[in-house]
């Protein structure tokens, strides 16, 4: 087999890719994407992906459709709502309008029906962009309409373009889910704080009310239990004191009974004297255990102001610890609330952006048939304009004369501008309408003479210099075969021009006629095999028999059978849509008879 | 290589100038379904290195960019012709049937 790589290697050679466009970073990214799907895929099966001619097969639409919503029910499957299930139905809706169109074919379709109409809706919005079609009736526009919904390179346009509209729902950002579960957790954490938070507050408010009870009047007396605190205090201040002089009785009375017991040992044992002493130890003995006695309601005071204390600054703590705990759990709070808000703003965004990716997709797909249509209109145009450019090619290669090539040259590039890929292929041809629309009026004003002394004078050499003085174009214009010739060449042209991007007035075509309609009508008769044809057909329907140009004539007489003079001029001129559609309004035409085209 | 296994070999290098020329800018993804159709059209009568190369030259005929590729498995198909010529001139030789080497020597030679 051939080395790859050496044909790569030549590709690099700048005769064969000089001419790439340009080599951005999207190219590269678009041939890395090609180069993975050909890895994953095959070549075959790569290829495929691209065949025109592969049968359709339904459900790839469905199965995009089915990634549209993303609101779920609580058992967490996919519910989709009010907004999400309008868009999800009007998806299905246009799925199943092309699936239909596509799997079944365009005779699946219904004349008339709401399906139909719904699709020559679509193509209209697009046709009608092309001045040349925008002035067809709405007849017509539908028989031309109808007559491209059969046919093969339209129904491989709708479905490259439907491919690439359900192709979009790939990019579909399903990070929302994940984000969504993130703002979900954020805001679990944050009523968590919200619970904790009200549970701390209940506390302080609970201690606050405690604290509240040791108060002072507003004399700043002491009430409530502050107030019997402070006698709880003072009773044990009290009670110290008291405790204080029973001791020092007590201390009396043991320095008493220590007395009479040193006493009591000189007496002779039993002996009155050693009774009368012991007696008086066990009256001091009674005393004591009597002054101890009294000391224990004094103790029970003083332990009680001590309990009130502690369960005062038991209190105070308990308070402190809860303003504690409530700044803390307010922190805390305050950054959940804030990670919520933040986890809310990045899933917003993303439920933007997703909800932002389903409408493009709806709009995508109800784009379809619009971007098919733009695209055959775009086709159509540019074959007519690539075959005219060849047309002129052919003429200029035959003429010798300067002038008469610089007119050939000037009709075939004054009022376009050609985009040509790579290859040196045409790729795409843009109307200069500012262009055409000065040359136009300088033609409606000036005269062809006008109009071919502009062109000579436009005329410039590769260094840019005029390539014929004045003096030459003023012998030109006074040469009547030139200027004859280049008339009947560049008139024709430029109302073809004209008539792709804007309108001729019927007043404009009526002066148009009047002065060069036969010039205009000899050409394009002469020239042009389309509207010939379509002119033979007008003629074996009416039963005329004369001949072409007399046929065109008879119509000029009478405009209005024919939709007007300015339908009239753009059959003349070869308008593809009117020749491919066929003037059907008119009654001048059948759509059969377009169809023989 | 049997059929099937040339058939993807083939398609293998069209798909690869294709990723080439969209690398370069010198053609977009829009660019393919006319080329995919017709190759896997025209590609289920490819069963010979032969066939290959017809297939290619009638490629290269409606899309320049893949000439090269045409030309070399054309030349492919020369170099597989004249290496069989070789050998059987060499077993005609080693048979002493040196006036019938000399002769399919020479008719490869004025091809």
């Amino acid at each position: 087999m051939p080395d790859l790589g050496e044909i790569k290697t030549q590709l690099e050679q700048p005769n064969v890719a000089a001419e790439a466009v340009f080599k951005t970073g999207i190219v590269s990214e678009g041939a890395q994407r090609l180069k993975a799907k050909k890895a994953e895929k095959g070549p075959k099966e790569f290829l495929d992906a691209y065949n025109m001619n592969k049968p359709f097969e339904k459900g790839a639409g469905d199965e995009a459709a089915e990634k549209m919503g993303i609101e779920r029910n609580a058992a967490g499957a996919k519910s989709r709502t009010g907004a999400e299930a309008t868009r999800y139905s009007n998806a299905k809706a246009e799925i199943d309008l092309i699936e239909e169109y596509l799997e079944k074919g365009p005779d699946s379709i219904r004349p008339n029906s709401t399906q139909e109409q719904k699709i020559i809706a679509y193509f209209d919005r697009a046709i009608v962009l092309w001045p040349e079609a925008a002035s067809m009736t709405q007849a017509d526009r539908e028989a031309y309409i109808r007559k491209k919904l059969k046919d093969p390179r339209f129904i491989a346009r709708v479905k490259e373009a439907y491919d690439g509209a359900i192709k979009k729902a790939e990019s579909f950002d399903e990070s929302v889910t994940n984000k969504e579960a993130e703002f979900k957790e954020a805001e679990r954490k944050r009523a968590e704080k919200d619970r904790e938070k009200a549970k701390i507050t209940r506390e302080k408010a609970d201690s606050a009310a405690d604290i509240a009870l040791y108060s002072k009047d507003a004399q700043g007396n002491p009430t409530g239990k502050l107030l019997i605190l402070n006698n709880a205090q003072r009773d044990a201040v009290q009670a110290k004191h008291q405790i204080e002089l029973i001791d020092d009785q007590i201390a009396q009375k043991r320095a008493d009974m220590a007395a009479k017991e040193a006493e009591r040992a000189q007496y002779q044992r039993n002996s009155q004297d050693w009774n009368q002493a012991y007696s008086e130890m066990l009256r001091l003995k009674g005393e004591i255990t009597t002054l101890e006695g009294q000391k224990v309601p004094e103790s029970r005071k003083i332990a009680n102001a001590e309990l009130l204390q502690k369960e005062y600054d038991e209190l105070k703590a308990k308070h402190a610890k809860n303003e504690d705990e409530e700044f803390r759990v307010e922190g805390e709070l305050d950054e959940a609330k804030y990670k919520e808000a933040a986890a809310r703003a990045i899933y917003e965004d993303a439920k933007a952006t997703r909800t932002g990716q389903e409408t493009q997709f709806v709009d995508g797909l109800q784009r379809v048939f619009y971007n098919a249509a733009l695209e055959d209109i775009s086709a159509t145009i540019k074959e007519h304009e690539e075959y005219r450019r060849e047309e002129l090619e052919k003429i200029k290669g035959q003429i010798g004369d300067q002038a008469s090539k610089t007119v050939i040259e000037g009709i075939k590039d004054r009022w376009t501008n050609v985009i040509k890929d790579g290859s040196g292929k045409i790729k795409k041809i843009e109307l200069q309408k500012g262009k055409i629309q000065q040359d136009y009026y300088t033609l409606l004003s000036e005269g062809p003479q006008g109009m071919l002394r502009q062109m000579l004078a436009d005329a410039k050499d590769s260094g840019g210099n005029s390539i014929f003085t004045d003096a030459e174009i003023a012998v030109k214009l006074n040469d009547p075969e030139f200027v004859g010739a280049a008339e009947s060449e560049f008139i024709a042209t430029l109302l073809r021009k004209r008539l792709q991007t804007s309108k001729i007035t019927e007043g404009e075509a009526n002066l148009l006629f009047d002065r060069f309609g036969d010039k205009v009508i000899d050409t394009a008769l002469s020239k042009n095999d389309e509207a010939t044809g379509v002119i033979d057909k007008l003629k074996e329907k009416h039963g005329f028999k004369g001949s072409r140009q007399e046929f065109f004539k008879s119509m000029m007489k009478n405009p209005k059978t024919y939709g007007g003079l300015a339908a009239i001029l753009a059959l003349l001129l070869g308008s593809p849509f009117l020749l491919a559609g066929g003037i059907a309004a008119t009654g001048a035409y059948t759509s059969a008879a377009g169809a023989a085209l | 290589m049997d059929s099937e296994a040339l058939r993807s070999s083939v398609l293998n290098d069209v798909v690869d100038i294709l990723i080439s020329c969209v690398e370069k800018g010198a053609m977009t993804e829009e660019d393919f379904p006319p080329i995919a159709t017709y190759a896997l059209e025209k590609i289920e009568k490819v069963n010979s290195d032969e066939e290959a190369a017809t297939f290619l030259k009638e490629l290269a005929e409606k899309w320049p960019v893949f000439s090269s590729l045409a030309t070399l498995q054309e030349g492919h198909n020369q170099e597989k012709v004249e290496g069989e010529v070789a050998e059987g001139v060499l077993q005609l030789a080693q048979s002493g049937k040196i006036d019938e080497a000399l002769s399919l020597a020479k008719s490869t030679t004025q091809n």
